[in-house]
């Protein structure tokens, strides 16, 4: 019992690492000072050397959960008599309420922990390098707009819940940076080279999943496979071709560190920016996490997930028992260690550009960011004002405007005086809260507190990151 | 404005975004009430309740009443099996007592026939028979031909001439040592081998040997002279005795050296001795001797004398002393051993015997065996002394004829051969004659009633055939004076053979003897009877004890005038009461009856004859009457029996008496088993605990509560009566149907009439018989194979589905005279009847019944519906179904109510369809039967709390309402279909209460 608790605080933890997923701050994109935009940017180097240590508050923690579908005014609708009803509720249309669903209804969350993490000027001025260690996670879960029609509109009819998929993926980063001023020091590049160690993968994916309800039968079918690697997990013990039990495979005993940094991979950042009217107009783009990790064969299991299916015909009144097929179980099969499988990462890709006035003291930018899931892509276009009232302090604003409804702004923080640089940022806070009582989620609640809840808002993300900037020059080419 | 105004100002506008942002509540979104009902479906959809696959009627009906036919047809079938035991009760054995004076004695005189035969005698006889003994070669001829001793010789060295002996006194003179011839010479006879001792002159005294000396020169001195010493010395097989009187000192006798010491010879100076024998053993005959041989020897003997002269001797002269020894002996006796020698005669002797015996009366046809009492007749054999010198005595062998038993005390005879020594017959050797037996075709008298033993073959012969061993004998006379006996006679001892009649063991063939023998007699007998016997055709027996019945006649005879006779004709008339069988008996006559019966008294003077054993096998012409103890069965008859007392030709008649025959009759006693003939017996008497009713609780419980026309086809009832004992019973059987109160639906029971009813036939083995009925409407008409139907009006029992049937059957004896009725007493009858009621489930074309059923205990189903908030408005269940049983099922109603039967307010259910099956045979189609749930106040499930109870109600008719038509439900036929509920608006649910 022991050995399944730890496993499943393992699992567990894992999990909540990978919840936070490699969030990348877009208001902080045209902030000067701020040491997350390197992230999101290669060529955007911080204006002072920085030093991350391991534990906040001595580091930088992102997170980052978007979707598509959650936000309070799609489930909770005002009804009649002053109530507030459930999306299920007879008085809500279905036809309104499928509308706000869309096709394919996606979560995606990823988190990105720097545990050590340093950036320095050379002594020459003329490049910047930088060193990090990160923990990333990244979650991603597509469901189909059919399941939402079955919940609301159950008929007798066929459905269709094709292409649900689910994926999760941690890994170690290593990350080695270089930036510089190319030719004229209007154009910056930047790179960054990581060395990947993957710390677990898990996918599942269900194809040609169908309903179908009659008056007489319902049946359901799905075919899919599911895939899973655990750092330090080795199955290579595992008879290949046969049906494995599910606590066999996850059996904490195959554990071991020396079954450890067996998948690894890697990837780069690039990034360029290019100065215009005399460094007024900035425009920048910018590629990451360009790169996969090859998840070894020994630390993987394969899931059969083929030919799932489900049937119920009511009672059957010659056995006097309900008849009903069960779906079958996952079988795991080992995956040869020869092989191992290959996942690419979530690249993401930056462009911006940004015009300031007074000086620098205000600036406006337009920031399209675009995420290529495995699942899905996720793009948004970012407005973002910053001001930059003292070469210590930099705020900025932002909007999102494609998957976010108006009423959803961005604001971050960065004082980065020297030798220290504190940020703190939201790409997400609604401008419009909904309040519900606690007696009304608890009918039987005494409380009389209230929560609130963004109405319309779907993301979520916050960053924070506290860094040393020990002396040395700025930023020599800004 | 200087950055510093710009940076308050960011910070400032920082603040006020931030709080704007946290402050800014959407009014629309102030929810302080939220409804979590969810209403699922709204727009209605159907889900599946249930199906049931294709399920045969005999996979549903699992009533034990209701079975299937061959064909799978269902029908109601009440089975049981009735056993029950029927006792007659027996009768006491029956016993005819003591029977042995029931016919008188008879006696038959042995002179019936003709003249008793006398006592007579053999005549006396006796046989000598010579016998030449031969002679021996030796006798007379053995002989000793020589003997001589004889010496005559100057002693050499003897005395000096002219020369005085000297003057000494007692000076010796001895003489020289002389010597002499002695021969013997002997014939001895072939047969003899050696001779061992010959005495000579007298025997032990022996013959005298003469030793004279003639002293010549010494002459003189004669006187002067002494002689000192003499020695004669003969061969070593010479025995020499001094004579008697000798003076001096004599050693050596019986010896063949003499001495004789200081002795003075007598003038002339003579002396004597004895030759006493000669030991001539060591002379044996020659192994090729042919003939005599000899015995021929001559020896050298010498002897000496010494002497001694007185003193004054004188001149002796020059002739020396001469010795003269002279002997001539003659044989005194002599021993000698013989050689094998061959006693023997040329040819053995036959004496043929020649006694006539008689006369004998004519009575007698032939001697076979006379026997002699123990002791009485003896044979006595002599023959006269052989004479012969042998120590033993040569073996006689006399094989006397086949016609004599003897019996030798002495135990030499071997069969009728007598083998001993001849000296055992010196004096007569006495043999025991036990009897004498004649062969076939002997022993016949003839015309003058005479046996002539000499027109047979009777033979002695007697014969020596001995050889007497090398052996030593010892004459007591002299050799020469042998002579054996010749002609020694053999006398066959005088024998009295007289006949005793009265001596048991004698056998003589005597002429044929006969007489007329019979007697006849009444016997009556009664036994008591069981009330049941009405009247007896034949009564069953059985053995008692293993001992079986029989009718036994035998007869007491004294005095057989032979150790066999006959009884002809021998006839035993048995009462015509009993039934016999067996051999020699006519069942039909009851007559015994044996043309020659051969009685042999094994010896025995007073013995018993078994003339007839008649096995009893039944008894019939039994009559029956009632006494005052009740019922009585009786028996009366004769019996006779004759037969011819006949002694046959050549029989041997053993004794003189009268023959007494006493016949006895005995009759064993008899155990009734059963009868056959008319009885009383009434089956229902014996069903101790009568028929449990037929239960249709279970049926009526369906069917039988709502409306009821079943126009079901007519019951059968089947009965299979096993009837072990050998009656004929007529059977009825009485259905009564009643209601659940027990009073009778139908004015009188179902039954038979008493003219028409069904006959149970009797056992005709030990197995049971199996008599088959088959009851219905028409059941003359329709009874299948091995059944005898009869009609009974049985569709009056299910005009209405009863409660219970009350079944009775009874059974009594068939009255009818002509049948054969048997019946086993004191037996338990295992009397076994297996009734079957069967009532065809087809319905015709005028059935209409209802079947009534309620689903209960639904109320926990309903309460938690209803806490959990659901509502469901408009609820509609259909049921696809299709069946090929031909009924229909329309008009269904169906009702929810609570838990005491009441109505649910606002609540309706409304059901409409049918179900119908196909009619004739036809085509099974599909019917919707639809139940339709109308829930008040919007389908508020709180409504429905109270139910617990679904009420249904089917209407049922036939299919098929042709006229005749018959609507058979078959265990084939079956249902099935599909469930599924329509929930016209959906389901709503408050998650609060779930």
């Amino acid at each position: 019992m022991k050995k399944h608790i730890f496993r499943y605080l393992l699992t567990v933890a894992l999990s909540l690492t990978a919840a936070g997923a490699g969030a990348q701050m877009k208001t902080s994109y045209f902030m000067e000072g701020s040491i997350p935009r390197y992230d999101m940017n290669a060529a955007l180097t911080p204006m002072h050397n920085y030093v991350n240590l391991p534990l906040l508050p001595l580091g930088s923690f992102g997170m980052n959960f978007n979707n598509n579908f959650l936000s309070l005014d799609n489930f909770i609708y005002k009804g009649q008599n002053g109530k507030h009803v459930l999306f299920l509720n007879e008085s809500v249309d279905s036809k309104k309420f499928l509308n706000r669903m869309p096709r394919n209804a996606s979560l995606n969350m990823d988190m990105n922990y720097n545990l050590v993490g340093f950036g320095k000027y050379n002594k020459k001025h003329d490049y910047f390098w930088s060193f990090n260690w990160n923990l990333r996670a990244v979650v991603d879960v597509n469901i189909p707009k059919d399941l939402f029609r079955v919940l609301k509109d159950l008929k007798n009819g066929s459905y269709d819940f094709s292409d649900i998929s689910a994926s999760m993926m941690t890994y170690s980063e290593f990350a080695l940076g270089f930036t510089m001023p190319v030719g004229w020091e209007n154009l910056v590049v930047g790179g960054r080279l990581k060395f990947l160690v993957g710390l677990a993968q898990a996918e599942a994916k269900l194809r040609n999943v169908t309903l179908d309800v009659t008056p007489t039968q319902v049946v359901a079918n799905a075919d899919g496979t599911m895939k899973a690697s655990v750092f330090g997990m080795n199955f290579d013990d595992m008879p290949n071709g046969q049906k494995l039990d599910f606590g066999d495979v996850f059996d904490f005993d195959r554990f071991k560190m020396g079954n450890g940094f067996k998948s690894w991979g890697v990837a780069i950042d690039v990034g360029a920016e290019m100065k215009f009217l005399d460094d007024r107009l900035k425009v920048s783009f910018a590629l990451n996490d360009l790169g996969f990790i090859k998840w070894s064969g020994k630390n993987s299991i394969y899931g059969d997930l083929s030919d799932v299916y489900f049937e119920f015909n009511g009672y059957n009144l010659n056995d006097e028992d309900w008849d009903y097929v069960e779906p079958k179980d996952v079988e795991f099969h080992k995956t040869d260690s020869s092989k191992g499988y290959g996942r690419r990462l979530s690249t993401t890709m930056n462009i911006g550009a940004e015009y300031n006035f007074l000086d620098n003291l205000l600036g406006v930018g337009l920031l399209s960011h675009t995420k290529f899931s495995n699942n899905v892509n996720y793009s948004e276009l970012t407005l973002i004002g910053t001001v930059r009232p003292a070469n210590w302090f930099t705020a900025s604003i932002s909007h999102s405007i494609v998957h976010n409804k108006f009423g959803i702004f961005g604001l971050a923080i960065n004082f980065h005086p020297r030798g220290v640089n504190f940020f703190l940022g939201v790409d997400y806070i609604p401008m419009q809260f909904g309040e519900i009582s606690k007696s009304a989620l608890d009918s039987g609640s005494k409380s009389s507190g209230t929560i609130k809840w963004p109405v319309r808002g779907k993301s979520l993300n916050a960053y924070i990151g506290l860094a040393f900037t020990p002396k040395g020059r700025s930023k020599p080419w800004q | 404005m200087n950055r510093k105004f710009y940076f308050r100002t960011a910070v400032l506008s920082v603040i006020v975004v931030c709080l704007g942002v946290t402050s800014c509540i959407n009014k629309d979104y102030r929810i302080n009430e939220l409804d979590k009902g969810v209403h699922l479906a709204p727009n209605g959809f159907s889900i599946p309740l249930g199906f049931l696959n294709r399920k045969t009627l005999g996979d549903i009906i699992n009533e034990d009443l209701i079975v299937e036919g061959a064909d799978g047809e269902f029908m109601l079938r009440y089975d049981d099996v009735l056993r029950y035991q029927i006792k007659v009760p027996g009768v006491d054995n029956i016993s005819f007592g003591d029977l042995s004076s029931f016919f008188d004695p008879v006696t038959v005189s042995p002179d019936e026939g003709g003249e008793k035969p006398a006592t007579f005698t053999l005549s006396e006889n006796s046989t000598d028979v010579p016998l030449d003994v031969p002679t021996f070669d030796f006798a007379g001829q053995t002989n000793i031909q020589q003997l001589r001793l004889e010496s005559n010789k100057v002693f050499p060295g003897g005395i000096t001439p002219g020369v005085t002996t000297p003057g000494v006194t007692g000076a010796p003179m001895n003489f020289t040592s002389n010597n002499g011839q002695i021969e013997v010479k002997v014939e001895v006879p072939y047969e003899i081998y050696s001779v061992n001792t010959v005495w000579l002159g007298t025997k032990n005294l022996g013959t005298p040997v003469t030793v004279k000396v003639n002293p010549n020169g010494l002459s003189a001195m004669l006187s002067r002279i002494s002689v000192e010493n003499f020695t004669v010395n003969l061969p070593s097989y010479y025995k020499l005795n001094a004579a008697s009187g000798q003076t001096g000192t004599v050693t050596g006798n019986g010896t063949n050296s003499l001495t004789i010491t200081n002795f003075e010879m007598t003038a002339p100076f003579e002396m004597t001795f004895y030759i006493v024998s000669l030991d001539l053993s060591s002379f044996t005959r020659p192994p090729l001797a042919d003939g005599a041989w000899m015995i021929d020897d001559t020896k050298t003997f010498n002897y000496s004398i010494t002497s001694k002269v007185d003193v004054n001797g004188g001149t002796p002269t020059a002739e020396a002393p001469q010795a003269i020894i002279t002997g001539d002996p003659a044989f005194a006796d002599a021993t000698f051993t013989t050689a094998d020698i061959d006693f023997k005669l040329d040819q053995p002797f036959v004496k043929k015997l020649d006694y006539v015996a008689g006369p004998f009366p004519s009575i007698v046809e032939k001697f076979n065996k006379i026997v002699f009492a123990a002791g009485q007749k003896t044979l006595t054999v002599s023959i006269g002394d052989l004479g012969l010198p042998f120590a033993t005595s040569p073996d006689v062998k006399i094989t006397f004829p086949s016609l004599f038993n003897l019996t030798d005390p002495a135990g030499r005879l071997s069969g009728n051969v007598l083998t001993a020594p001849a000296s055992e017959f010196v004096g007569g050797y006495t043999l025991q004659l036990n009897s004498v037996t004649f062969g076939a075709g002997e022993g016949v008298p003839n015309v003058g009633g005479y046996i002539d033993f000499a027109d047979y073959d009777y033979n002695i012969v007697v014969d020596v055939n001995h050889t007497f061993p090398t052996q030593d004998f010892t004459w007591s006379t002299q050799i020469r004076d042998l002579e054996p006996a010749e002609n020694v006679e053999v006398v066959i001892g005088e024998a009295v053979l007289g006949i005793d009649y009265d001596a048991p063991d004698n056998s003589i063939l005597i002429a044929e003897v006969s007489k007329e023998i019979g007697g006849t007699n009444s016997i009556e007998q009664e036994f008591d009877l069981p009330k049941e016997i009405k009247n007896i055709g034949k009564v069953f027996i059985d053995a008692i004890d293993d001992t079986e019945a029989t009718m036994k006649l035998s007869v007491n005879i004294k005095n057989p005038l032979l150790e066999e006779f006959y009884l002809d004709n021998l006839m035993l008339q048995l009462p015509d009461f009993v039934e016999v069988s067996g051999a020699n008996v006519d069942p039909e006559t009851n007559k015994y009856f044996e043309t020659h019966r051969v009685i042999n008294s094994a010896g025995s003077n007073d013995f018993n004859v078994t003339l007839a054993d008649v096995k009893i096998t039944g008894l019939k012409n039994v009559g029956i009457k009632t006494v005052a103890e009740g019922l009585v069965g009786f028996l009366e008859g004769d019996v006779e029996y004759s037969a011819i007392a006949r002694t046959p030709s050549g029989s041997s008649i053993t004794a003189t008496d009268d023959m007494i025959i006493t016949p006895k009759l005995e009759i064993t006693g008899i155990k009734v088993t059963g009868l056959e003939g008319m009885f009383d017996i009434a089956l229902e008497d014996y069903m101790d605990d009568g028929i449990d009713p037929i239960s249709l609780e279970d049926i009526y419980k369906h069917l039988g509560s709502g409306k009821q026309q079943p126009d079901l086809a007519p019951p059968v009832i089947t009965l299979e009566v096993s009837n072990p004992v050998g009656v004929n019973f007529l059977g009825n059987i009485s259905l009564d149907p009643k209601d659940g109160n027990g009073v009778s639906l139908l004015e009188n029971p179902v039954t038979l009439n008493s003219d028409k009813l069904f006959k149970i036939n009797p056992a005709t083995s030990s197995d049971a018989e199996v008599t088959k009925v088959y009851i219905t409407d028409n059941g003359e008409a329709t009874a299948p194979t091995g059944y005898k139907g009869y009609n009974l009006a049985v569709s009056k029992l299910v005009d209405i589905i009863p409660h219970t049937i009350d079944i009775d059957v009874s059974g009594n004896v068939n009255p009818d005279g002509t049948l054969l009725n048997t019946l086993s007493l004191d037996q338990d009858y295992d009397f076994e009847l297996e009734y079957a009621v069967e009532v065809p489930i087809a319905f015709g074309p005028e059935m209409e019944m209802e079947m009534e059923f309620d689903i209960d205990d639904m109320n926990s189903l309903f309460s938690d519906l209803a806490k959990q908030q659901v509502k469901a408005a408009d609820i509609t269940v259909y049921a696809a179904l299709a069946v090929s049983f031909p009924l229909v099922l329309e008009d269904v109603d169906a009702e929810f109510t609570d838990e005491e039967g009441g109505s649910i307010p606002g609540l309706t259910t409304t059901v409409s369809g049918s179900v119908s099956g196909p009619a004739g045979g036809g085509a099974v189609q599909e019917s919707l039967l639809t139940i339709k749930m109308n829930v008040p106040e919007g389908g508020d499930f709180t409504t429905l709390k109270d139910i617990d109870i679904l009420k249904i109600k089917i209407p049922i008719r036939s299919a098929d309402t042709s006229t005749g038509a018959k609507n058979h439900l078959n265990a084939k036929d079956y249902i099935e279909g599909k469930v599924w509920a329509e929930l016209a608006k959906g389901v709503s649910v408050d998650l609060d209460e779930l």
